[in-house]
């Protein structure tokens, strides 16, 4: 069989546009540091919540900069995230903590790459540099049932200076854990 | 409420097709006031509303929470209740639906956990006259939402809807509705509430009185001078200043709407109106929705057959750029007999022809993949933080 020269250079373009599109990819993961979530967060009893963490799901303070988040979702809010807001500092690393509580659910900070499924009995832990004060868009982007279009929360990145644990959703935990790391 | 839907048609009209059945829905519920009480549009999005269920002479009410409705076990039933004051109502979970609150909206706190068991229960004894609307959190989209009318208010005369204020109130923050204060021989507006960005609010910004009612304007001393003047109607028109306490009154004999403002800070929304008497009322409010209606049907048979255009349009435009190519196939064997009329046909082996043609689209397909690739990783992608990280 003859090959073309001009096929030749062609077909060895496409094999380098393979090679470079898994370079980019291994740069994004090695390079840039983009995770994927998996299934690091361990399992829950979806139906006994109130005996987990989730039993009072809101913000903690774990560290100097750094922040847990326990979210549930449910038909059809984020608690914390729709009722009220999920306030955090700017400059703080920020580790979620999503559950389900009856179906599957997605969790997807809009225009963001924070996004992944809230699957009953699975906690999807996910990790988040916030630097810069700015107000985010939640949404449920798995189809959980007639009101799934409403399904929505708000995610709250405040300066420092105007940021007190007083105000953030689960005040009974933070109390106790303020006394703890104090 | 009516004002809004007047204004706004144009762009809603170009979002027709996807609205006109809203509008229809809009259409059937134009007016919730069965039972005699205005809950305000509370209940248009409650499918399992069906009037206030009198439920006076009982010392204790049991309104279900989880019952069937609004597209599943959404529902409280009943919905509306009307009871005697010092009633208690126990709201009951029958355990369907998921997890369910009650959550109130106006009126009397209520504030229940948040839970699908079966069984449990929640009680609260109304010893006031009044309203009080609630809801479930989780479902409130739903329309999963419920009222307790305490006494026997609005069992009486019917209420009436809106006056048309006409874009009266388009630029005021804080008018929703025509607060109902018939009944008082003086009713008081306050100037200077919050509103309108800053102090800059009659609060309430639209009072519906009996004719005769004084209505007594009371400064608060807040956002600097403030005075109450008539813009159409009754003609009045206060002094200036800053100073707490200050009143200014006027009796409204006639029935009919007035308007006013505050000279220094109309132009932030600083208006108000008093309608007299039983001016506007539903007749008003079925016009306005008929109007909204009727634009958003035009809209919408205006979007569909702009969409039906667009391919015609697009087909003719390539007709006309193309048009030349068409009549190459007249041209073409002339040309084709010219060149074989010579006898001799070349025959190329297979390196020595070139497809520069090809090569080009080839090359021009591998730039493309690649600069949609960078766009889609590296702008779209890693551009946009925050990025999961661990």
């Amino acid at each position: 069989m003859e090959i073309h020269r001009f096929e030749k250079v062609w077909v060895a373009c496409a094999l380098l546009l393979i090679v470079g599109f898994i370079a980019t990819i291994t740069y994004g993961a090695v390079g840039a540091g983009v995770a994927m979530v998996n299934d690091e967060g361990g399992t829950v009893d979806a139906q006994n919540l109130q005996d987990t963490e989730f039993a009072d799901p809101g913000v903690r303070q774990v560290g100097a900069n750094e922040y847990e988040v326990y979210v549930v979702a449910q038909q059809f809010i984020f608690r914390p995230g729709t009722n009220e807001d999920i306030v955090l500092p700017a400059n703080s690393e920020v580790t979620f903590y999503i559950t389900s509580a009856d179906v599957v659910h997605g969790f997807n900070i809009v225009g963001t790459n924070v996004n992944s499924m809230a699957i009953p009995g699975q906690v999807a832990k996910l990790t988040v540099q916030f630097d810069e004060p700015r107000e985010y868009g939640i949404v449920c982007h798995e189809y959980c049932g007639a009101a799934h279009h409403e399904m929505a929360g708000i995610v709250r990145v405040v300066p420092e200076s105007e940021f007190s644990m007083a105000d953030t959703a689960a005040s009974d935990t933070t109390a106790e854990e303020d006394g703890g790391d104090a | 409420m009516n004002a809004d839907r007047s204004v706004g048609p144009t762009r809603r009209a170009f979002l027709g097709a996807a609205a006109a059945t809203a509008g229809l829905a809009a259409a059937g519920s134009a007016t919730a006031q069965e039972g005699g009480v205005d809950f305000g549009g509370w209940f248009d999005d409650v499918d399992n509303y069906d009037g206030v269920v009198d439920a006076r002479g009982q010392s204790e009410v049991t309104v279900d929470v989880g019952a069937q409705g609004n597209g599943g076990a959404f529902a409280f039933g009943p919905a509306a209740i009307r009871v005697d004051p010092s009633t208690t109502v126990v709201f009951e979970w029958t355990g369907e639906g998921g997890q369910h609150n009650v959550v109130t909206e106006e009126g009397v706190e209520l504030g229940s956990e948040l839970t699908d068991e079966a069984g449990f229960t929640f009680e609260h004894t109304f010893e006031e006259e009044g309203i009080t609307t609630y809801y479930c959190e989780p479902h409130r989209s739903l329309g999963m939402k419920g009222a307790v009318v305490v006494g026997d208010q609005g069992a009486g005369p019917v209420q009436l809807g809106e006056p048309d204020y006409g874009d009266w109130f388009a630029d005021v923050e804080n008018y929703e509705e025509t607060v109902d204060r018939r009944g008082q021989s003086e009713v008081t507006v306050e100037v200077g509430a919050q509103g309108n960005g800053g102090a800059f609010a009659f609060e309430p910004a639209a009072v519906r009185v009996d004719p005769g009612t004084t209505v007594v304007w009371e400064w608060n001393g807040e956002g600097g001078q403030h005075n109450v003047v008539s813009e159409e109607g009754e003609s009045f028109e206060s002094e200036l200043t800053e100073e707490a306490g200050f009143t200014f009154e006027h009796t409204f004999e006639e029935e009919g709407v007035t308007t006013y403002f505050c000279e220094p800070h109309r132009s932030l929304g600083m208006k108000g109106a008093v309608a007299v008497g039983n001016v506007g009322g539903p007749a008003a409010e079925e016009g306005g929705v008929d109007e909204a209606f009727a634009n958003r049907v035009f809209g919408a048979f205006g979007a569909v057959l702009g969409l039906l255009t667009l391919p015609v349009v697009a087909g003719l435009l390539y007709i006309y750029v193309n048009r030349r190519s068409y009549q190459r196939p007249d041209e073409g064997p002339a040309i084709e007999a010219e060149g074989t009329g010579k006898g001799t046909v070349q025959k190329l082996t297979h390196d020595e022809y070139d497809p520069v043609g090809t090569a080009a689209l080839v090359a021009f397909y591998f730039v493309l993949v690649s600069l949609l690739w960078v766009f889609m990783y590296f702008v779209e992608f890693l551009g946009n933080g925050p990025t999961v990280i661990g």
